[in-house]
């Protein structure tokens, strides 16, 4: 059995379509993007997945007890009034796991300064997360993130609000977790900054209108002019 | 009678001293719950559940003596309604917590028309007394607080995750809705012991203003709990003193005393360029 099926998947917002008929499977130690238009349906799909929107019709079955990593596009709160320091948030992430009468361990708060070193944050660990800018949040949440140790990792457009120096440093730093088993699944329009670490890409438009390799993706001429577009507008606005 | 004397003088009273432990213990418990209401944009539910209180005391006085012991479990009902309401429909929180405020009212006043014999019975529920505290009240605050705190200890980290980002903590198999419910229960019962003490219409100060206060510290989640709670004891402990040494309602000195210490330092943190 994969890690995920999705099997004939569809889903509505009330009688505007947004999936239908979606099928494929994810197996252990993946990198898959998930490519498409606005309005293709790809933040739908991972809602769906999650858990966090009910499907219309179809399957979605996860290997038993598995363990998932979520990073939103942004922060779900935009109060940056908000009172929780960078600490408080980064280690929800293994607590809420932690069994029992949950609280910080020495090694939940050994394994959090490492992640947030790693991520080039250590230094915000006490300030109050509101106050930091969009890209240093983003790399607060996927701190968060990882802190659960998730058997998968889903994240969407996690590279929006990251300069271009920034995106190499977070696809190294997904490239190394995907070497020591992570399997990863992101929905990017940077495919140019992650075209050395993605196995796999779907194309969505409603429904999976490709599934294949990155060279495949890229020799695919229904599909590649997408990949051009995408690519040229990321190195212009990284300039 | 110097203001010592004035002080002291007050415990010698049995009505003042039951006033002051349930106070407290309504207070911290207010104060702890509206950690999380306030900041997850339910700050509105403990007035529009004391509106609910006011209709549910009209219906308990139509049957009993003790309309609290009615009105506790129809706030409770209420109280999980609007959160289901807001969490399944499109209804937004603060349009069901005004749906249910407004159709509550309606009902009390109207049955307070139709049998006028408990009218001014209802009259002293709107603004508070404490002359009405009694010790099954304090008993009553007691198993509230103890239910709050224990609901604290054991599901902090929980409810600090969902209160933060409900999406994240939903993934990350957080029980979102069962705490959410908990929490629910436990404020439209605050609600309903606390109305004796500050009135339908001055009970929800017990639930927002502590936060908002300790919000101004601009510190992370566990300090602004700490100091809410702070706040709570310093403000219910000096308010109702003041307002047995001076003769003033206690419910609004209360309220008023919060509005002071909110002003003091916002206006401290205008002129400190803490805040635009």
């Amino acid at each position: 059995m994969s890690l995920l099926d999705v099997n004939q998947l569809s889903v509505k917002y009330e009688s505007f379509t947004a999936l239908k008929d979606v099928n494929f499977s994810v197996e252990r130690n993946e990198f898959l993007a998930i490519l498409g238009e606005n309005g293709s349906g790809k933040t739908t799909l991972i809602k769906a997945i999650l858990g966090l929107k009910d499907p219309h019709s179809g399957i979605i079955t996860w290997e038993k007890d598995i363990r998932l990593g979520y990073l939103p596009q942004h922060l779900n709160v935009q109060d940056r009034s908000f009172p929780a320091t960078v600490k408080e948030v980064v280690l929800t992430g293994a607590l809420a796991y932690q069994k029992g009468f949950k609280r910080p361990t020495p090694e939940m708060v050994q394994k959090m300064t490492q992640i947030l070193e790693d991520l080039s944050i250590a230094h915000l660990t006490c300030q109050r997360i509101g106050t930091l800018s969009g890209g240093q949040q983003q790399r607060v949440l996927l701190a968060r993130t990882l802190m659960s140790d998730p058997d998968i990792l889903i994240m969407d457009e996690p590279t929006s609000a990251l300069d271009p120096s920034m995106r190499k440093t977070f696809y190294d730093l997904l490239k190394d977790l995907n070497a020591k088993g992570m399997t990863i699944i992101v929905i990017t329009h940077d495919v140019g900054s992650a075209s050395d670490v993605i196995q796999r890409i779907i194309y969505l438009d409603q429904t999976i209108k490709f599934d294949g390799t990155f060279g495949e993706y890229c020799e695919n001429e229904a599909i590649s002019p997408y990949i051009h577009t995408h690519q040229s507008h990321h190195h212009g606005s990284a300039q | 009678m110097n203001l010592l004397d004035s002080f002291l003088n007050l415990f010698t009273y049995g009505f003042m001293v039951r006033a002051l432990i349930a106070g407290l213990l309504i207070g911290l418990s207010g104060a702890f719950l509206g950690s999380f209401l306030v900041l997850k944009r339910f700050a509105m539910i403990g007035q529009g559940l004391a509106h609910v209180a006011f209709g549910s005391v009209a219906v308990g006085l139509l049957f009993s003596d003790q309309p609290l012991f009615i009105a506790m479990p129809i706030v409770v009902l209420v109280s999980v309604f609007i959160l289901k309401l807001s969490e399944k429909t499109s209804v937004h929180g603060d349009a069901a917590i005004g749906l249910a405020a407004t159709v509550a009212m309606a009902l009390g006043t109207l049955l307070a028309s139709i049998d006028g014999g408990f009218q001014t019975e209802l009259n002293s529920y709107l603004f508070g007394s404490i002359l009405t505290i009694q010790t099954t009240d304090i008993w009553l605050s007691f198993v509230l607080f103890i239910a709050v705190a224990l609901f604290g200890v054991f599901y902090y980290y929980d409810l600090f995750s969902m209160t933060y980002d409900p999406i994240f903590a939903e993934v990350s198999q957080v029980k979102v809705q069962r705490l959410n419910l908990v929490l629910a229960i436990l404020t439209g019962v605050t609600v309903v012991i606390g109305i004796q003490l500050l009135g339908t219409i001055l009970i929800s100060s017990f639930i927002i203003f502590p936060t908002v206060i300790a919000m101004q510290f601009q510190k992370g989640f566990f300090a602004t709990v700490m100091v809410a709670l702070g706040f709570a004891v310093s403000t219910v402990f000096v308010g109702i003193s003041a307002s047995f040494i001076y003769d003033l309602p206690t419910g609004s000195t209360i309220v008023l005393l919060n509005a002071l210490i909110f002003s003091l330092i916002y206006v401290f943190n205008v002129f400190k360029g803490g805040r635009a």
